[in-house]
């Protein structure tokens, strides 16, 4: 089990890093983008790849920003509830997450295999393949799920947050 | 059951959801799905995919992990100890001078980065120790620097204006130009009670700390704080003036703002430039997470005629716009208290935009006081997230007293919003004056 801590967490990170070179990528291109306006160049590609890099960082940022507590909640209820209380409801709240994240993964992993399939371009002047766009959803959902598939064995283990008499403070 | 009654169930499922500890962008999907199922159809539910990666495929969503970046670049750079310094070195002859230096420091580095808690943790890391080594009450120091963050959402560039200018369609420029105003209002009423207070407290209390700066120590804070300020006002103009739209404003910002970091901080390393960046990712995927998944939970109130319900049930109370303008202060206010602001906009304006609209209400004056409202949610609990960003970076400071620090700031905001209320130039003057009247 504590191979696979590490190796979900070791994976987000790598996927983090992608997304901060893919935002960093967005930034530079806008920029060159309003400099080529100022001197008088057409723009073509630069407004679509920016978006579908920004959807790529995203999904890709997901299980990171989930392993760092970086997905805002409302742990109210976290704070007044006895302790095994505490414990079912993050359970139950473990859960539902990795569903959803499943749900969304597959819904993506459908919408890239269309877009493939029909060769579906993204609206505008460039109209790049939107199949890499929807692929980061199911890569960023499904290792989202893995990552909280992590924390509800650690929360069975009694590894868990709800187990720390001080749990981490969530950002909101 | 009426759409009214589902809208009602509605309200109370979301809540109990997002109280169990499930992401807010998570637990939006969940409701959304639930609802879609058991009021809804197969087609209702199909188009929740599309609908989630649909929003996302925004120009203009960019500006905000773009602002986020430029936050969390000066926000992990030594500026703002810089920036506190030069005011320091600058005020310290003023009686309480300490104090309205923070709160300054606090209003101009809520303006380079936009952010909030990035504020008071940049502010208050060198300013609330040098505060009570100098005799100011903990808590007044702490108070300070929790509603002096605050302003972070008001003062442009602020990440608030920015969703609500997406979500409403109104201008964020025009939104921009709206928060400056009540923005320097609020740091001068904010410096003008903390001055009274620690000058107070101090005469009472003397404690002599012999200090003295030459101009260059004055100047040398300021000299590296300075491009970073030169890069917020050029932007701004850029912007105003029509020459670029926010996100390739916010993008061009980010860009000089990380220049800056390598130039003048030789923030260069790799694990430096990857703490920048990896906040940057962390909070543009937690709010566009939200955004996404409150598009879909806008869909599911509207696909089941929920949000035309409501809206027409609001309509129907027959409120003149004084009343409304009350109703909604309180319900953002309460609001507040329990959900950060980004949820509050993108969960509630699909509702109150169409009776704002109706009621011919300024949606630019709306946005000042509506951000005010969630500032005070930022320094009241439950939720109140600049407190424990505080409290991390003053640890020997007891919670307790940063809240009651913090509790005459509530007061003094609140009593903001009534003046806004009823004087909305203060908000809308500056918009009006260098954009025209809003069409």
């Amino acid at each position: 089990m504590r191979f696979f801590d590490r190796w979900v967490t070791r994976a987000s990170t790598a996927m983090a890093a992608v997304a901060a070179l893919l935002l960093l990528a967005a930034t530079l291109i806008i920029t060159l983008m309003v400099v080529k306006r100022a001197i008088g160049l057409q723009n073509s590609w630069e407004l679509e790849i920016s978006i579908e890099l920004m959807i790529g960082a995203i999904f890709l940022a997901s299980p990171y920003t989930l392993a760092t507590g970086g997905h805002v909640k409302m742990d109210l209820l976290d704070a007044i509830l006895p302790a095994r209380a505490k414990h079912a409801l993050a359970l139950v709240a473990l859960t539902i997450g990795c569903l959803i994240c499943l749900y969304l993964g597959w819904e993506g992993l459908r919408m890239a295999r269309h877009a493939f399939v029909t060769g579906e371009r993204a609206l505008g002047i460039w109209q790049p393949l939107a199949w890499p766009k929807y692929a980061t959803i199911p890569i960023g959902m499904f290792m989202t799920a893995l990552q909280y598939a992590s924390g509800l064995i650690k929360e069975y283990d009694g590894r868990g947050n709800s187990h720390n008499e001080h749990p981490k403070e969530t950002a909101a | 059951m009426t759409e009214l009654q589902i809208g009602a169930l509605l309200f109370a499922v979301t809540f109990a959801v997002l109280f169990s500890g499930i992401p807010i962008a998570f637990g939006l999907i969940l409701v959304s799905i639930g609802f879609l199922y058991i009021f809804g159809d197969a087609g209702g539910l199909s188009a929740i995919p599309n609908t989630f990666v649909g929003e996302l495929s925004n120009f203009a969503l960019l500006t905000i992990p773009l602002f986020v970046l430029l936050g969390s670049t000066i926000g992990a750079s030594r500026a703002g100890k810089d920036l506190y310094d030069s005011l320091h070195r600058w005020m310290y002859r003023i009686p309480g001078g300490l104090v309205i230096a923070n709160i300054f420091g606090c209003g101009v580095f809520a303006a380079m980065c936009g952010s909030s808690p990035a504020t008071a943790a940049a502010i208050g890391r060198v300013g609330i120790p040098e505060m009570i080594r100098h005799n100011v009450p903990p808590r007044l120091a702490t108070g300070a620097i929790a509603a002096g963050g605050t302003l972070g959402i008001l003062i442009p560039p602020s990440l608030t204006f920015i969703i609500y200018g997406i979500v409403t369609h109104t201008s964020i420029a025009r939104l921009f130009l709206a928060g400056v105003v009540p923005g320097i209002m609020l740091v001068l009423i904010f410096a003008a009670y903390a001055w009274a207070s620690s000058h107070r407290h101090l005469k009472n209390n003397p404690r002599q700390i012999i200090e003295s700066y030459t101009l260059s120590e004055k100047m040398s804070g300021l000299i590296r704080v300075l491009p970073f300020l030169a890069i917020i006002i050029s932007v701004t103009v850029v912007m105003y003036g029509g020459f670029a739209t926010p996100s390739e404003v916010a993008a061009i910002a980010a860009f000089l703002a990380l220049v800056m970091v390598v130039v003048v901080y030789r923030t260069w390393r790799i694990s430096e430039l990857w703490l920048i960046m990896r906040e940057a990712v962390r909070e543009s995927c937690m709010i566009l997470m939200i955004v996404a998944g409150a598009a879909v939970y806008a869909y599911m109130m509207s696909y089941l005629y929920i949000t035309q319900s409501l809206a027409e049930w609001m309509f129907g109370w027959g409120l003149g716009n004084w009343q409304l303008i009350l109703i909604l202060n309180v319900f953002l206010l309460i609001a507040g208290f329990f959900l950060p602001a980004v949820s509050i906009i993108l969960m509630s304006m699909p509702v109150i935009l169409p009776v704002l609209v109706n009621s011919h209400i300024d949606l630019v004056w709306f946005a000042v006081m509506m951000t005010i409202n969630l500032e005070i949610g930022l320094i009241h609990p439950p939720l109140g997230l600049n407190l424990f960003v505080i409290r991390g970076v003053a640890p020997d400071v007891p919670l307790r007293d940063i809240m009651m620090g913090a509790l005459p700031f509530v007061g003094i905001m609140l009593l903001f919003i009534v003046v806004l209320a009823v004087f909305p130039g203060i908000a809308t003057w500056l918009p009006n004056a260098l954009m025209g009247p809003a069409t």
